[in-house]
């Protein structure tokens, strides 16, 4: 009697942690929010976990049909990306919320990350994680960028799931964990 | 006016006409090492360069397999020495097997004839250039440590605006600044004529990659940053995940769109090769700092930032089959173990 009952909150507590990380499915949508070089660092990871996504550093929101079942918004705001994509940060901001607003509308799940440390930190790069992570059902972000634990505190606010990694490249590991537990 | 002014005046007059007209270019103590299959001048590719102040030595390591075709530059600005260092590495010690590279250690040797006291406002307070002496495995050896632009007595007075071909103004002393006259003009002034005969080179050598070597201030947003065109800004960032493993942080950027005559950019936009620049961190290039250059630093050693131009360069090479479909393979490169301290680092060259 006292193993099946020893069993049976192992059980639970298998399925409250399992419950608690949300899991992605695929195809993918790799977008930025800011026009900086971490979305292609983001497309470089993706294609290393065998992710199968689409990736536009500019994607619209009439992009998202039912092809897309998870959006990875790589935040950092880059005056040269924006100066080369031809916008300026007012037309990024309405492009990620439309985009967003979107997503919510058809159910397509969202990660937000940041992974080029604090030196993608800034205003204009935190207003951006600031209007992304209410979407986010998943927030990833690299140690250096949270010196003073701004994403630690807009998590917790929004109440958002957050892993911290130490290094871009372990962004790798984290793909292949969430990806494959919803595949 | 007395005879002997008069006569002083002359001397002087002379003096100033034959560093411009009749200049030989500065040498460099470099020990090409048995990877060295040719030497050239930049003039071989821009005729004009002959005979002036802006002619350098240029090195080429052919392997005997063909393969991928690379131009290494250092010295663009020569205060800059950790790509300067890492250059001298190629020459010195490496062979290449498969592919081709080009080495030019000194890209603008102008700037290598003169130093500063002053890195926020250098032609105010112009001095002998500075030598880092050092003792390697031959035997005492000098480096020279020059300044950032072409030296103003090699060129005409700087205009009050320097307008680039792309038509973006810039402060005329810019004028002298090889990294922002690119891709230059053939009948230029003597830095945009050093620059189009890079372009030649790029061009008649059927350039693959170019990687600039760069340094800046240890607080800037610039060290430690791989700049790459937006054409190979996915092998950069390729570059920059594997570098981690190797415990090198490196920044991504991308060339800025209205920032013209950088060469991350210009190589990029104006010649079919791949375009990077390699920034590393150096502590003579803080603000009111006086030392021309440092070496031993607790944090920002040369060693350790000639270290990281070497591995960058070496790990962008290695995607050059990926990217292009021809690579470069290199033998007898330095081990970690050797960019441990200055002692054991200097022993690396002839």
């Amino acid at each position: 009697m006292k193993r099946s009952v020893f069993v049976f909150f192992v059980l639970v507590v298998v399925c409250a942690v399992f419950a608690q990380e949300s899991v992605f499915e695929q195809p993918v949508l790799i977008t930025s929010a800011g026009q900086s070089a971490g979305a292609t660092m983001m497309k470089v990871l993706a294609t290393k976990a065998k992710l199968q996504f689409t990736f536009d550093t500019l994607a619209k929101a009439d992009l998202l049909t039912d092809n897309f079942k998870t959006i990875i918004i790589v935040v950092g705001a880059s005056s040269k990306g924006l100066g080369a994509a031809g916008i300026n940060i007012e037309q990024e901001v309405q492009r990620i919320t439309e985009l967003l607003n979107t997503a919510k509308d058809k159910g397509i799940k969202v990660i937000v990350a940041h992974i080029e440390g604090q030196s993608r930190r800034g205003k204009t790069s935190d207003q951006l994680s600031e209007l992304a992570v209410p979407f986010a059902e998943l927030v990833i972000i690299t140690r250096a960028g949270n010196d003073d634990g701004f994403f630690t505190n807009l998590c917790d606010k929004e109440k958002k799931q957050l892993v911290i990694v130490d290094t871009t490249s372990a962004v790798q590991g984290i793909l292949e964990k969430y990806f494959k537990a919803g595949d | 006016m007395t005879l002997p002014r008069l006569k002083l005046i002359s001397l002087i007059l002379v003096l100033c006409a034959a560093m411009v007209c009749i200049a030989a270019p500065l040498s460099h103590d470099v020990r090409p090492g048995y990877g060295v299959t040719d030497v050239k001048w930049l003039s071989d590719y821009h005729q004009a360069l002959k005979g002036t102040w802006g002619d350098t030595r240029v090195y080429i390591l052919e392997g005997e397999e063909p393969g991928a075709n690379v131009l290494l530059l250092s010295g663009t600005h020569t205060n800059e020495i950790a790509g300067i260092f890492t250059a001298m590495i190629f020459i010195e010690k490496i062979v290449v097997k498969k592919g081709k590279l080009i080495v030019v250690p000194w890209a603008n040797n102008s700037a290598a004839t003169w130093g500063t006291v002053s890195y926020d406002n250098p032609e105010s307070k112009m001095t002998q250039p500075n030598y880092i002496t050092f003792t390697s495995q031959s035997g005492p050896r000098s480096v020279v440590v020059g300044s950032r632009r072409t030296n103003p007595l090699h060129q005409e007075t700087d205009p009050a605006t320097y307008t680039h071909v792309s038509g973006v103004q810039f402060p005329g002393y810019e004028s002298r600044n090889l990294d922002r006259v690119h891709p230059g003009r053939a009948d230029g002034n003597l830095t945009e004529q050093i620059s189009y005969a890079l372009f030649e080179l790029v061009r008649k050598e059927k350039i693959d990659m170019v990687v600039d070597l760069h340094e800046a201030g240890t607080s800037s947003r610039l060290a430690n940053m791989l700049v790459c065109n937006p054409k190979n800004l996915e092998m950069g960032a390729m570059a920059v995940l594997d570098l981690e493993f190797e415990d090198i942080q490196m920044k991504l950027e991308h060339s800025s769109e209205e920032f013209r005559g950088l060469s991350h950019r210009e190589f990029g936009d104006h010649t079919d090769a791949l375009s990077f620049l390699i920034e590393t961190p150096n502590p003579s290039q803080d603000q009111n700092v006086k030392q021309p250059y440092t070496l031993d630093h607790p944090k920002f050693p040369l060693w350790k930032r000639v270290y990281t131009h070497l591995r960058t360069f070496i790990v962008l090479c290695n995607y050059l089959d990926d990217f292009v479909g021809r690579g470069i393979v290199f033998e007898n490169i330095p081990e970690s173990d050797a960019f441990e301290s200055s002692a054991k680092f200097f022993m690396i060259y002839n």
